[in-house]
């Protein structure tokens, strides 16, 4: 078995947001999903934060909320969803639904 | 790694999508090493084992040297003990603080035991493994009545240190000791003779002679 032929499927990168939205939660973040996401979107693109917050128009600071967890799933920028939606090897549906 | 370094957590998934073929290669060169080849071929287990690896290295991202090893060997300990223990492989009795409180696993260590020291030998810890598995009560108990505890301390690293598939534990265990692997070599070597005598000749260490180890 080759390991990149199918490990950054949706399935897989989708469960590796579930182990760090749990990280998270562990570490008190009110909104771990929406964190986890948008920390997702942003490394997979391999994007710093400050060029990362221009490219989905958000303010730095606010860029930061969200990824320490301060920011509901519902209140995430339009932005970084469809980002998230456009990735393949994300399935928001699936994270959403954690979400209860 | 540097970003990751800097408690970003995006990193972890540049990472493995980056380098997690060279993870994965990690993973499996471990797995072949236990015989577990039948996690080689369970893809979940895989993807699950890289992500655990590189959950690892994103917990000790900040003290990684960019200039040194590659974060994936540079975490290697600290990998296949999480492996390992994912595993439920024999050797993953997890306890860094039973280790600090058992210093007499390091008294000649160079440096002496200190936590850095320990840090090294998280893999396991020999009395858990001894509680739950016979075998490694009965090498124990052989090893205390017939080595000093410096080679016990030897043998049974350098044991560790094949079961986790390092191509050279001598010179693993002569680093972590301060002894040279010549030194190494001749601890184990003489060890294994006189648990061979003790299997063949005394009733109550037979079952040494099923040792993978005493019997090669």
């Amino acid at each position: 078995m080759s390991f990149d032929l199918e490990a950054r499927s949706s399935r897989d990168l989708t469960r590796m947001c579930e182990q760090l939205a749990e990280r998270l939660a562990g570490d008190g973040a009110s909104h771990p999903m929406a964190a986890t996401l948008t920390l997702a979107v942003r490394g997979l693109q391999g994007a710093a934060a400050e060029p990362f917050a221009a490219s989905v128009r958000v303010d730095p600071e606010q860029l930061a909320r969200i990824e320490r967890g301060e920011v509901s799933f519902d209140q995430l920028p339009e932005a970084i969803l469809i980002q998230a939606l456009r990735d393949p090897r994300l399935d928001v549906d699936r994270l959403r639904r954690h979400i209860g | 790694m540097v970003v990751m370094a800097e408690g970003d957590h995006s990193a972890v998934f540049t990472l493995v999508d980056e380098f997690g073929d060279q993870i994965a290669a990690m993973v499996r060169s471990q797995l072949a090493s236990y015989g577990r080849r039948d996690l080689l071929r369970d893809r979940d287990e895989m993807v699950g084992l890289v992500h655990t690896a590189a959950f690892e290295i994103l917990d000790r991202a900040g003290s990684w040297d960019p200039a040194g090893a590659p974060p994936w060997v540079w975490a290697g300990h600290a990998i296949r003990a999480a492996v390992a223990q994912q595993i439920g492989h024999p050797l993953a009795d997890i306890d860094v603080d039973r280790l600090v409180e058992r210093q007499a696993l390091m008294p000649f260590s160079r440096s002496g035991p200190d936590r850095a020291d320990l840090d090294d030998h998280r893999d396991l810890d020999l009395d858990r493994l001894a509680e739950r598995h016979p075998q490694v009560r009965l090498l124990l108990d052989a090893l205390s009545v017939t080595a000093s505890e410096r080679d016990q301390v030897v043998v049974g690293q350098f044991l560790i240190q094949k079961a986790f598939g390092d191509p050279s534990p001598s010179h693993t265990v002569a680093a972590e000791c301060g002894l040279s692997p010549a030194n190494v070599r001749q601890i184990v070597s003489r060890l294994r003779r006189k648990l061979q005598a003790m299997a063949a000749h005394d009733a109550r260490y037979r079952g040494l002679g099923r040792s993978g180890w005493l019997a090669a």
